[in-house]
This record gives structure tokens, C-alpha cells and sequence, in this order.
């Protein structure tokens, strides 16, 4: 039955079926959330979320644009590699599986809630919350390469104590936050 | 290297000369102190001259023993790290530990600088050189830098409970950042550092919170607290001097204000790293072979004040870095040809 209530928002169910899937709307409780939750989803595909998930995605997307990458440069190779493979790449698939998961677990907590704010929903929220958000703003993947930048300082000096000039190689390590 | 006019060179031989024979001249003037707002005391500690400050600053931070924490802030970051500097027997040792998040930590015993970023269960380990010292050079650096800032003393301020002198360095053109330091009155040691963008914007700043000056440091201070693993990565960045002639690389067109202060070629991976200076600021040129099919970043953030500009050319990949703005890299990395 759920694959016809499926088919049915997509237009592909016959008249006859849709009277009946219709009926059963009417009448059964537990299969009208399922309907909700189709619409829902549905919605969310096509980009309109409900004001419980608005700014969702670029919450999401902000976050993963600015998590850090390991960055262990074991050979040439392997950072020539990681060129190629440019970080989008690499995230893309991660950030679909994360959107997919994300986006169920919203869909339920909306449901589940008669459209309140949702335990689930409110931990995503908390995925921008401040410190670490900026904090990632000068992460690896977007900073110079950690070997150049100590040789670079190594010799470059400048007016401040000597060693306080290396903060800027290792402030761009974040791998924890 | 930046040719030197031999009138130039007199004019600042004599003003090394007079520097010397003033000694630490002090003279009394009418001074501001403030924390926020500056107020009219006078003090017998301050130093008339802005390029006597730098020499001051410049030795402070090598010649003294200082404890203390401070802040590092760029953009909407800021990261707490603790200090811990001796010189003892003409031989620096410092300590720096991030106090935020993983312990990071950079070791100096002497020349060698050791990086341990255990997250990356990685350890590098460059070589310091004297020729990097700030301000450098004399007298050379002064001519360099009053050709490229426009120097000028601002007023004595309160930071970290000290007395500190407000110098600025401001840009002659918009090759470069601006400086603004603060130096303690009595010793010189930078208490607080910004870098400003060419509209006046702070780029990256360090304040120390607290620090005490003077005294003794034990070596329990300075020994390293983050264990460092056998299977951890060591990257060393030292390297052997190299020529011009040698490299097979020049800058087809100088970097306004900027003079080649040395050339090496790094032991491990080989890159060919230049360093140019225009006495305050540095940009570092690192030219290695590229493998086929790798592309170059282009233009990217270093971190903090740091821009970085990479470009594939003659089969070699060249990163230029620097604090400097965006596009003097670009114009560095543009400039770099490979000698027929």
C-alpha cells in the first residue's frame, strides 16, 4: 500500500486506486503520517523546507565547506592525489549520505512533534553554533602546506618573539573541533 | 639583493653610528597611557626615535627570558597559547604551547624548531636563520623599511598591565601590510601585534594577556610535554644554500621594495625555496618538480596574514607565500621563470 501512496504522489496511480487510497486517508490515522511524511520529503527534495528546517542544507553545507582535512602529507603522491581529488569530491558523496540521514531523521521529528521544534532538528541547529564554525574558517584544506610554512618562517622572521610567528602553522590544524 | 646607494648607506651607517653612541638614549618626553583612552603622563623611558624602537624590539625578543600567555586572532578565530622563552649563554630556547583544543606545541633549542601537531602524528623540524631576524640586516633594513613604511611613533599604552610604545608601520603603497606593534616601555619586548589589510582592516593579531619579563627559566619549562611516537611523521625543511646561478630560476621582474635575502634548496623533496624581504615583511618562493596532471591552486588563504599563490610552470610547481597581500603573491609566482 505504501508504494501506491508513493506512486500516487507521483501521479502514476489510476482513478479507481486513488479513490481508494483516499478513503483509507480518511479514515486511518497511522496512514495519513505516512502521507505526511511522502509530502515531506517530497518537499524537501525539491527544496522547500518546512520553517522548523529553514536554512537546514546551508547549515549543513556551511559546516562540511569548512571541516578540516587530515592533511599527512606521507608522499608526493599522495598529495598530488589529494589535488586531483579536490575536497568537493571527496565531500560530495558525504554530505548526500549526511543530507539523507539528516533529512529522514527531520522528516520523523517533524512529523513525531505535530510540527514543533524537534529534539533531532534542534541538534542539527546546533551544528552552527559559534566557537567552532568560524573557528575552521582557516582550516587545512584552505591554509598553505604545513612544511612550507615553517620553512618559510624559519627564515622570514619578523618583529614578534620568534617562536610566537609559528602560531600560524599550527593554528591551522583543526582537526578536533 | 636591493641595490644600496652609497649615499643612502652613509646616511644610515651614520645613523647606526649615533645610535650607538646615544646607547639606549632615552629622553624625556610628553607621553600617552591608556587603556582604551590615552592620557598625558610623562615618562623618562621613552624613546624618541621610531627606528630605535625597532632595534630595541628586534633584540627584546631574542635577548630576553619572558613568560607568558597570549592570544592569536585572525578573522573570527582566536586560539590561547602559553610562552616560555630563555636566552642564556647566546643561545635561545623556547616553548610554545596552544592551549586550545590539541596541544600543539613548537620547541626551540638554538636554530632548530621542531612543530609536534599530534593529530597529524607529525613532527617538522626547520632551521632558523639570523639572516631572518627582525629587524635584520643593519643598516640595510632601516633603508628598506623607511623606503616601504612610513614609520612613526603613537603614544605609550597599557598592555597586559605594562607601559608599551605604539608603533606604526604604515605601507607606502599597496604592496604590502600595515604594522602596528606595541613594545613594553622598558625592555621592548612586543606585547601585542596587528597586520592590517589595505584598507585598515586587522588581518591577524597577537596579545599577550600576561607575561612576566626577566628572571629565570628552568629547563623543566622548556622540556616538551607532547610525546612524540616512533611512527610519527618527521618532516624536516632544512636545506642547503643554494645561488641564483645554480637554481636555474630568476624573477623576471622585481618585487617593488623587495630584496632576495636568501636561496636554499631543501634536503628532504628537494623544493628550491627563495626568501625576499622589504625589512619587515617576507615572501618565501618554493619551486618543485610536478608531477603530470597536477593542477595548481592558484590563489588561496595561508592562514592569518598569509596569502599563497601556486602555479604550474616549466613542469614545476611554484608556491609563492608570504604576509603580504593576495596580489604581490600572485605577482611573485607570475614573475618566476626558469633560466635558458
Amino acid at each position: 500500500m505504501k508504494e501506491k501512496l508513493s506512486a500516487m504522489l507521483d501521479g502514476d496511480v489510476d482513478d479507481v486506486t486513488a479513490r481508494v487510497l483516499f478513503v483509507r486517508l480518511k479514515h486511518d490515522k497511522a496512514f495519513r503520517g505516512e502521507w505526511d511524511a511522502y509530502c515531506l520529503l517530497g518537499d524537501l527534495i525539491r527544496g522547500y523546507a518546512p520553517p522548523e528546517l529553514e536554512g537546514f542544507t546551508e547549515r549543513v553545507m556551511f559546516r562540511l565547506e569548512r571541516e578540516p582535512t587530515i592533511l599527512i602529507p606521507s608522499s608526493r603522491k599522495d598529495r598530488d592525489k589529494a589535488v586531483r581529488h579536490s575536497w568537493r569530491h571527496r565531500l560530495l558523496p558525504l554530505a548526500a549520505s549526511v543530507m539523507g540521514v539528516l533529512a529522514v531523521a527531520g522528516v520523523v521529528a517533524v512529523l513525531s512533534n505535530n510540527g514543533a521544534p524537534a529534539p533531532t532538528v534542534a541538534s542539527v541547529q546546533a551544528v552552527e553554533t559559534p566557537v567552532a564554525v568560524p573557528a575552521v574558517s582557516h582550516s587545512v584544506r584552505d591554509g598553505a602546506r604545513h612544511d612550507y610554512l615553517v620553512a618559510h618562517q624559519a627564515l622570514a622572521g619578523g618583529p614578534m618573539p620568534a617562536v610566537v610567528q609559528y602560531v600560524r602553522t599550527v593554528s591551522s590544524v583543526q582537526p578536533e573541533e | 639583493m636591493a641595490d644600496i646607494k652609497p649615499m643612502a648607506m652613509a646616511k644610515a651607517w651614520l645613523f647606526v653610528g649615533l645610535c650607538a653612541l646615544c646607547g639606549q638614549s632615552f629622553t624625556s618626553q610628553a607621553v600617552t597611557i591608556g587603556s582604551g583612552q590615552p592620557s598625558t603622563v610623562m615618562s623618562e623611558l621613552a624613546v624618541a626615535d621610531p627606528l630605535a624602537w625597532l632595534d630595541r624590539i628586534g633584540k627584546a625578543s631574542r635577548q630576553l627570558n619572558y613568560i607568558g600567555t597570549f592570544s592569536y586572532q585572525t578573522g573570527w578565530r582566536t586560539e590561547t597559547s602559553r610562552i616560555v622563552h630563555r636566552y642564556a649563554g647566546g643561545v635561545e630556547s623556547e616553548r610554545m604551547e596552544v592551549l586550545d583544543g590539541s596541544p600543539r606545541e613548537v620547541i626551540r633549542q638554538g636554530k632548530e624548531v621542531r612543530c609536534v601537531l599530534p593529530a597529524q602524528h607529525s613532527v617538522i623540524i626547520g632551521q632558523t636563520d639570523t639572516r631572518g631576524s627582525f629587524p635584520g640586516r643593519l643598516p640595510q633594513s632601516y633603508v628598506e623599511l623607511t623606503g616601504n613604511y612610513h614609520v612613526r611613533l603613537d603614544g605609550v599604552w597599557r598592555i597586559a598591565g605594562h607601559e608599551a610604545q605604539k608603533l606604526m608601520l604604515e605601507p607606502r603603497d599597496e604592496l604590502r601590510f600595515g604594522h602596528v606593534l606595541w613594545a613594553e616601555l622598558h625592555s621592548g619586548l612586543v606585547l601585542k601585534s596587528q597586520v592590517l589589510d589595505t584598507k585598515g582592516g586587522v588581518v591577524e593579531q597577537f596579545a599577550f594577556s600576561d607575561v612576566h619579563i626577566g628572571g629565570k627559566v628552568g629547563d623543566a619549562m622548556l622540556a616538551p610535554r607532547v610525546k612524540v611516537d616512533a611512527d610519527w611523521r618527521v618532516i624536516d625543511v632544512g636545506g642547503d644554500s643554494e645561488t641564483q646561478f645554480t637554481s636555474q630560476w630568476i624573477l623576471k621582474n622585481p618585487l617593488p621594495g623587495f630584496a632576495l635575502m636568501t636561496m636554499m634548496r631543501h634536503r628532504t623533496g628537494g623544493a628550491l625555496q627563495m626568501v625576499f624581504s622589504d625589512g619587515l615583511a617576507a615572501i618565501s618562493i618554493f619551486i618543485e618538480p610536478a608531477e603530470a596532471g597536477v593542477e595548481a591552486r592558484g590563489a588561496y588563504p595561508g592562514g592569518g596574514a598569509v596569502n599563497v599563490f601556486e602555479r604550474v610552470a616549466a613542469g614545476h610547481r611554484i608556491t609563492v607565500l608570504g604576509e603580504v597581500p593576495a596580489s604581490l603573491v600572485q605577482r611573485a609566482a607570475e614573475a618566476v621563470e626558469v633560466v635558458k
